[in-house]
């Protein structure tokens, strides 16, 4: 038996010489024109992205709490193949991505780009107004907060909404700077606060809902708000203007409505400005000719509410 | 006699079988050695060659000085502004914040007060006080720090914040001789200064980790536009208008070398 062994043994080491290296089944061709990896690096390391080539598709499963405003992929093509256009940043909210590969033999495929960002849901918002009281919001007013489960801190993330009777969405102004999100934990839950959002200048006084979205999630209060107009604010400005010539004031807060008169003490007396004009943002103030030289701190006095010193100085000059 | 057969046919046995096992093992192996590459840029700057950016420019209003402005990036391996859109990327290396956007800091995603929490930015950022051309040793990896809006004012002027690469004159005396032109100077330390006192504060370099993970020493020069050298600034000098040089050694280097 084991002299037997030996043939065979030299049989099977021909054969595996002569055939080793050799390829019996010809497969057919792949495509070479696939993107083969898509990759977004995140702070704890990489999130792949589904390829579908079925339906030419590549999902993004991106959770909400990275916060990213864009994801910066790596995609990886076949072989000799390339992509149409350099991998750029892509906002998380876009639904429009696509990606061309082409072949080394020319052929093309085109890749579209979904985003699923996986937040937790339904996004809720603590009402600002009761059964039987309706919360008033000065038009203008930058002051305005809203509660709700945003899960995020970043107060860009989140877009709040005024909608009327016409159900058109009004933004309300969200600033980077001043706008702040404080986390809150309560016996409910976790809960933020967006707050310091404006509420746009241009809006009419009426009753509106507030809609807030968050990424890929919506809420909107059951009971509206009603927008007022508010004690009107004007903006610190030195004035330095001659006799008999105007000036103007402006707010960048709540708006101007009724506006009255703007006086300044002459001699122990009241003495009236005359407010040539005034939109809800500019008012054109005019300082008659017989006011003397001199700085003086003016007084306004709006319909609705008492008198107010403002802490700016009319410098008046010879004419 | 049966012994010694079964004895020689198996040792042929296992020649034979020494041998398809070696012609299967090495048939198909390549037998070349590998060549060592040199690292790569992770953008399109070099390595180990000095770079120089003058008067990149960032949002300034005199008339708010304290409102802090929009945050401003850079990317050292690529010697680019970068979007601020693209804050959470690894596009960028150098982060410019906080008051007059004087304060620096690495592209890191780990650190929640860095600019680029959330994303694959592994950055970080440490000064010494030593002149540029003598840090030649990479820093230790627990020296470097995450955080945000960290190299900014030094405490040898006014308002510091710990070891700065500026010294803020805020009424002109510290360097000069308060005349109403030096007030509100702000003064790079990158080649250190003499204050009026006779007090000679070192210079000041900074060593960052970028994004990518590679190494840059950076020597802050000034933050006036088109001019380089104390004497030329003056608080109407246009600013913030930042000058600086730098060198990028790759990941995994523990000298910092100029070729």
């Amino acid at each position: 038996m084991k002299s037997k062994l030996v043939p065979i043994l030299c049989c099977l080491l021909i054969t595996s010489v002569f055939t080793a290296c050799k390829k019996t089944v010809d497969l057919p061709e792949l495509p070479n024109n696939r993107i083969t990896e898509y990759k977004v690096p995140v702070s704890d390391g990489t999130i792949s992205g589904v390829i579908d080539e079925s339906d030419k598709t590549i999902t993004v499963y991106l959770p909400f709490y990275y916060q990213l405003d864009v994801i910066d992929p790596q995609i990886t093509v076949s072989s000799g193949a390339k992509l149409n256009t350099e991998a750029a940043p892509v906002d998380v909210m876009s639904e429009t991505t696509t990606y061309t590969v082409t072949g080394n033999n020319n052929s093309t495929s085109t890749y579209k780009l979904k985003i699923e960002i996986q937040q937790l849901g339904p996004l809720v918002i603590v009402e600002p107004s009761t059964a039987t009281t309706t919360t008033g919001w000065a038009i203008g007013s930058k002051t305005i907060s809203i509660q709700g489960n945003f899960n995020t801190t970043d107060p860009t993330k989140i877009k709040v909404f005024l909608v009327g009777s016409d159900l058109v969405e009004h933004a309300l102004i969200v600033s980077g700077q001043t706008s702040t999100v404080t986390p809150v934990i309560l016996a409910t839950g976790k809960t933020y606060t967006l707050s310091n959002i404006q509420i746009p200048q241009n809006l009419a006084d009426a009753d509106y809902k507030v809609r807030v979205k968050v990424l890929r999630l919506n809420g909107e209060t059951t009971r509206p708000i009603k927008l007022v107009f508010g004690r009107p604010v004007i903006d610190y400005k030195v004035i330095t203007a001659k006799q008999g010539e105007t000036f103007t004031i402006s707010t960048s807060g709540e708006v101007f409505n009724n506006f009255q008169e703007l006086s300044i003490m002459v001699g122990g007396q009241k003495t009236l400005l005359p407010i040539v004009s005034y939109t809800r943002t500019e008012a054109t103030i005019r300082i008659p000719e017989s006011i003397p030289v001199g700085t003086y701190t003016p007084t306004v006095l709006f319909q609705g509410w008492s008198a107010s010193t403002l802490n700016w100085p009319i410098n008046v000059t010879a004419k | 006699m049966k012994i010694t057969a079964t004895k020689i046919s198996g040792t042929m046995t296992n020649l034979i079988l020494s041998s398809m096992v070696l012609l299967m093992l090495s048939s198909c192996s390549k037998s070349s050695d590998p060549v060592p590459e040199p690292p790569q840029p992770a953008g399109s700057v070099p390595y180990y060659k000095l770079q120089r950016v003058e008067n990149f420019a960032v949002e300034t209003d005199d008339t708010d000085p304290t409102a802090a402005k929009n945050p401003t990036y850079f990317s050292l391996e690529n010697k680019a502004i970068i979007e601020a859109n693209f804050a959470k990327t690894a596009r960028w290396d150098i982060g410019f914040n906080g008051l007059y956007n004087s304060f620096l800091s690495g592209n890191n995603g780990s650190d929640a007060t860095n600019l680029g929490y959330g994303g694959p930015g592994t950055g970080a950022i440490l000064i010494i006080e030593k002149a540029f051309d003598e840090i030649t040793d990479i820093p230790a990896e627990s020296l470097f720090k995450t955080k945000g809006t960290l190299i900014g004012t030094d405490n040898k002027g006014d308002f510091g914040e710990g070891t700065g690469w500026y010294l803020y004159d805020f009424g002109g005396t510290t360097v000069s001789n308060g005349v109403y032109d030096k007030q509100h100077v702000a003064y790079a330390l990158g080649n250190g200064i003499t204050l009026t006192n006779g007090t000679k504060v070192l210079p000041r370099t900074i060593v960052l980790r970028t994004a990518a993970g590679n190494y840059a020493k950076i020597k802050m020069i000034s933050c006036y536009q088109n001019a380089f050298t104390p004497d030329t600034w003056f608080r109407t000098t246009p600013h913030m208008f930042f000058t600086f040089e730098y060198v990028l050694v790759p990941k995994g280097s523990t000298k910092f070398e100029i070729k």
